[in-house]
């Protein structure tokens, strides 16, 4: 039947918002790319392009020690590169900046001075900051010096960043002649002994250029991007709501009652399905073993981590199932909104490296990013996998799994925490070629004991209890025997003492964080259980590890958390980082390629991937979560109260996601590789939870016909009786199976 | 969507399907031919900062003066006026061409944490394929030079120009200074550069990253253009079940399917 036309009037409506829309999108646009003026009306560009320049001068003698052999000595070096310091903090001073600033055209405004870096005089000096006056000059931050001696060499370094490379090149031509006039004049106060008066010589020209020659019309071109795709999803959004919503309900109603579990329904762990064993056992390997510091003398392409060839034996199973096994038990491939958004994530990966690859090449750093392009695969090989075998009904029997794994690993980290003694890398160590952590069991740059239970990282440490947390917190809530409330509460005191065990403010942040989540969705649960158990979990945490809670506490303090040295290298990062951040805006400079030994520790996910797969890829790795969380959403926000079961799963679920989001602030999560696996495995566990149940049916070969089922060999298996005609299965006993 | 759909859905797009694939193999070779002039070849030469009567053959000379002077040289060949001298000498653009210190350059630094000022001027030289890296000995007058150039060829030409181009550069300061020929700083070459292949495995990975990074983003476009208007075409169905109902409704007399809550096909 031919569909009728839509409505004259709803066909003007539509045109008329595409146009505004399209209208608005280049407005924001225009915005972004230039400053408009009424008087004289005109646009005039902002200043998001970076021009450099740098330039090298040598505090030299007249008989220069490059071409005399008489003029230099070790002491008469040393000497040298003392008065390069004093002419580098020189060209600090107001009156330099000052001058500067005159000579570049800024008027009365001064440019912005800094340096030395190599010799890191900032970090030397500990005294307390006294109370200063306000800045008395106006400075112009987008005019910036900075000088750099080496402290053993007589050679000053001038670099200069402005908005124009032309800009850049006079503010390092006006400090080295400003340097020459303050040297010249200071030889004339006080004369010198023929031959020992300081030359300041020019090694060369100015050098540099523009940084991001197209960032502007790329920020446009992404801001006229998110606009529009922003403003047609609200579009969508808004129409139809009735029957979006009306679209949900149906999908809830399909929905089996977890605790409703029929006789015979071949779940986890009363299975014989091969699959969810090789998913506990991976998930068990995850928990327990280091596995990212074994390396296996087998070849599996990039790197051989204990990860890697047991990932493939599972893929090879998964294959197996898909090829051989039929009916329920086959694993079943649904692509769904979280595996759009890892795909795209992955297809933008791919993109920032293949567009960069010469730059790359030239930087010796294709392998670093392949290696990372690989684990990145490794991650979505294992969600894929992994959302096409689990079960609804499985899903609270692998989140009771991780609540155990995580109270081991608490109790290892505690452990470790009292008596140094690391019983994950210690107990592996005996029978596998671990690696240890060179920095195991010693202090930090601030004090604190570097503690790494499994991982490779005290932040991922204590990350995988956060994300572990929120399953324990909803189990102790929903359990249904005081035991198990018990039972459960203590795992909450056990992996929040492990957490705090670690010393990292993170510990405390992020379970914070969860547990506010948490209450957002069910208030009074969530406080009054925590309220009621806060005196019992303090116990706990305090009796397991005695004074790591007060430690982490008090770096959380107002005078602490803005001055601490971890808190501020993070802030400093975000001015240092600006330059790669316009080179490539839109794709990056290649997935994971900024190195952070040779670049900068940034200790920031998202940063890391605004650098290297740019502004889209950030987008989408932040788009995860939201798939994430939306695909949860209508299972959590179900007022028929249809099944609190999954509910429940599917609130905890979004807790652990979000706590990866907060965590992927404070560290390169995806670089360990605990928590990504953990997270798809939470998303798929979300996904599972979408799904009604499948009918209790023995696993069979294909072509093999069900027990007591007449037809064709090879028929297809019955398909799943619409929910929606069929009528709901009959209750059977409730059983609880997560709490 | 299940894998059957999804294949279904490719084969009745089968022109926009055929047209990603077009596309990702054109962006593969694309990636593969423009990596044609990217590090292949690298070589290492290295220079003695000496005296015009040699420090190796005199006993009497201490090397002391020497070996901080190597370190003043290393430092002073990452500037450009030597660049340009070898550069020169090499017979190669000197834009081309980037070197790195033991301490700071152009090139990335080593093993410093780089403010925002000196990050960009190494960002702009991220593309030069002609590099060089300087590092000067602790205990001996000697500086290494490190070379990496798109071929071998190129790598042992510029190696070859490293001595001439600095000395070019010191020959002038000595004859704009009238230094005596006794007291002149001399730079010697020990042995020829050596030259080697490297890296030349990237081409490969980057022509595999194109393809999969346009097919994974084109395949994409179409299934999810596809899921929007299927999706539009079921909420249509269902909005217009609704007002059918909520009329039946309001009219006192609710239609059967909707009434018992069954889909209506």
């Amino acid at each position: 039947m031919k569909a009728s036309a839509p409505p004259r009037g709803s066909r003007w409506r539509r045109s008329g918002a595409a146009v505004a829309l399209l209208l608005a999108a280049a407005l924001a646009a225009l915005l972004v790319g230039f400053r408009p003026s009424l008087a004289p009306p005109g646009l005039h560009p902002r200043g998001v392009t970076l021009g450099a320049a740098r330039e090298q001068l040598l505090v030299d003698s007249s008989s220069s020690v490059l071409a005399d052999e008489r003029a230099i000595t070790q002491y008469q070096s040393e000497l040298g590169a003392q008065i390069a310091l004093g002419y580098v903090l020189y060209l600090r001073s107001h009156a330099a900046t000052e001058t500067i600033g005159r000579e570049i055209g800024l008027g009365a405004k001064s440019i912005q001075a800094s340096g030395p870096f190599t010799l890191l005089l900032d970090r030397t000096n500990y005294a307390r900051e006294l109370p200063s006056l306000p800045e008395p000059r106006t400075v112009n931050p987008d005019y910036r010096l900075l000088a750099d001696v080496n402290g053993a060499t007589p050679v000053v370094t001038l670099y200069a960043q402005a908005p124009t490379f032309r800009a850049a090149r006079a503010i390092v031509a006006a400090a080295r002649e400003l340097l020459k006039d303050h040297v010249s004049a200071q030889e004339r106060e006080h004369p010198q002994p023929n031959g020992t008066a300081v030359v300041i010589r020019a090694l060369g020209p100015p050098t540099g250029g523009v940084v991001d020659p197209g960032a502007r019309w790329d920020l446009m071109g992404l801001v006229f991007g998110l606009v529009l795709a922003f403003g047609a999803s609200l579009i969508l959004a808004r129409s139809r709501r009735r029957a979006r919503a009306r679209a949900t309900q149906l999908q809830i109603d399909r929905l089996d009652r977890l605790d409703d579990e029929p006789p015979g329904s071949d779940e986890w762990p009363h299975t014989r399905r091969v699959l969810p064993w090789a998913l506990a056992g991976f998930i068990g390997m995850m928990f327990l073993v280091p596995f990212d510091s074994i390396n296996l003398p087998i070849h599996v392409g990039v790197n051989g981590t204990l990860d890697r060839p047991v990932l493939i034996a599972l893929a090879m199973f998964w294959a197996a199932s898909v090829a051989v096994v039929s009916g329920a038990a086959r694993p079943r491939v649904r692509f769904g909104r979280v595996h759009v958004a890892v795909l795209a994530f992955l297809a933008a990966c791919l993109l920032s490296v293949a567009l960069n690859g010469h730059a790359l090449s030239n930087l010796g750093e294709v392998e670093l990013t392949v290696k990372k392009l690989a684990l990145l695969i490794s991650y979505v090989v294992f969600f894929c996998i992994t959302a096409s075998v689990l079960r609804p009904r499985e899903v609270a029997r692998f989140a009771a799994l991780m609540v155990a794994l995580g109270c081991v690993v608490a109790l290892g980290t505690i452990v470790e925490y009292r008596w140094h003694y690391n019983v994950f890398y210690e107990l592996w160590g005996k029978v596998l070629p671990v690696t240890k952590p060179e920095e195991l069991d010693t202090i930090d740059s601030i004090g604190r004991l570097t503690i790494y239970g499994p991982t490779l990282q005290p932040l991922e440490l204590a990350a995988m209890f956060s994300m572990v947390l929120p399953f324990a917190i909803l189990g102790a809530i929903d359990a249904a025997t005081k035991r198990r409330r018990m039972l459960y509460t203590i795992a909450v005191g056990i992996l929040i003492a492990g957490g705090v065990a670690t010393a990292r403010k993170s510990s405390l942040v992020v379970p914070g964080a969860v547990i506010l989540l948490l209450a957002f969705y069910r208030p009074r649960d969530v406080l009054r259980t925590v309220g009621r158990l806060a005196v019992v979990l303090f116990v706990i945490v305090h009796f397991l590890s005695p004074g790591a809670l007060g430690s982490v506490v008090s770096q959380l303090e107002p005078g602490h958390i803005n001055s601490a040295l971890t808190t501020t290298d993070r802030t400093a990062r975000y001015d240092a980082v600006t330059p790669d951040l316009l080179r490539h805006p839109l794709l990056g400079r290649g997935y994971e390629s900024y190195d952070p030994h040779k670049y900068r520790i940034l200790d920031n996910q998202y940063l890391d991937l605004l650098i290297t797969v740019g502004a889209i890829g950030t987008i989408l790795y932040i788009l995860i979560f939201g798939a994430m969380i939306s695909a949860a959403r209508p299972l959590i926000r179900d007022r028929s109260g249809h099944d609190p079961r999954r509910s429940s799963l599917a609130l905890a679920a979004v807790a652990t996601v979000a706590s990866v989001a907060i965590g992927s602030a404070l560290f390169d999560v995806l670089s360990f590789p605990h928590v990504p696996y953990m997270l798809f495995f939470v998303a798929a566990m979300i996904l599972a939870l979408r799904e009604p149940s499948p009918a209790p049916e023995a696993a069979r070969l294909t072509g093999a016909r069900p027990l007591g089922e007449a037809g064709p060999p090879g028929a297809a298996a019955p398909p799943d009786p619409d929910p929606a005609i069929e009528p709901a299965p009959e209750p059977a006993e409730r059983e609880p199976v997560f709490a | 969507m299940e894998v059957v759909e999804i294949l279904r859905t490719l084969r009745r797009r089968w022109a926009a399907t055929l047209l990603v694939a077009v596309i990702a193999i054109g962006a593969a070779v694309g990636a593969r031919m423009s990596t044609h002039n990217t590090t292949t070849g690298a070589a290492t030469v290295q220079l003695l900062v000496d005296s015009p009567s040699s420090a190796l053959a005199n006993l009497s000379e201490n090397p002391a003066p020497l070996i901080s002077r190597a370190g003043v040289f290393a430092q002073v060949m990452t500037s450009q006026a030597v660049v340009q001298s070898i550069a020169k000498a090499a017979g190669v653009p000197e834009g081309q061409v980037t070197a790195q210190g033991p301490y700071s350059g152009s090139a990335e630094s080593l093993n410093v944490i780089t403010p925002a000022e000196a990050r960009s001027n190494q960002i702009v030289a991220e593309k030069a394929v002609y590099r060089l890296s300087f590092v000067a000995q602790q205990n001996e007058p000697v500086i290494t030079t490190t070379v990496q150039a798109p071929t071998t060829d190129a790598a042992a030409k510029l190696a070859a120009a490293v001595y001439p181009g600095v000395q070019s550069y010191i020959a002038g300061i000595q004859r704009e200074g009238k230094t005596p020929e006794r007291d002149r700083v001399t730079l010697r070459q020990l042995g020829p550069a050596q030259v080697g292949p490297v890296s030349g495995g990237s081409r490969g990975t980057l022509t595999v990253a194109a393809f999969l990074g346009v097919l994974i983003a084109g395949l994409l476009a179409i299934l999810g253009f596809e899921s929007v208007r299927r999706r539009d075409r079921e909420l249509d169905r269902l909005g217009a079940d609704l007002d059918a109902h909520l009329e039946s409704v309001a009219q006192g007399n609710p239609p059967a399917h909707m009434a018992s809550g069954e889909r209506r096909r």
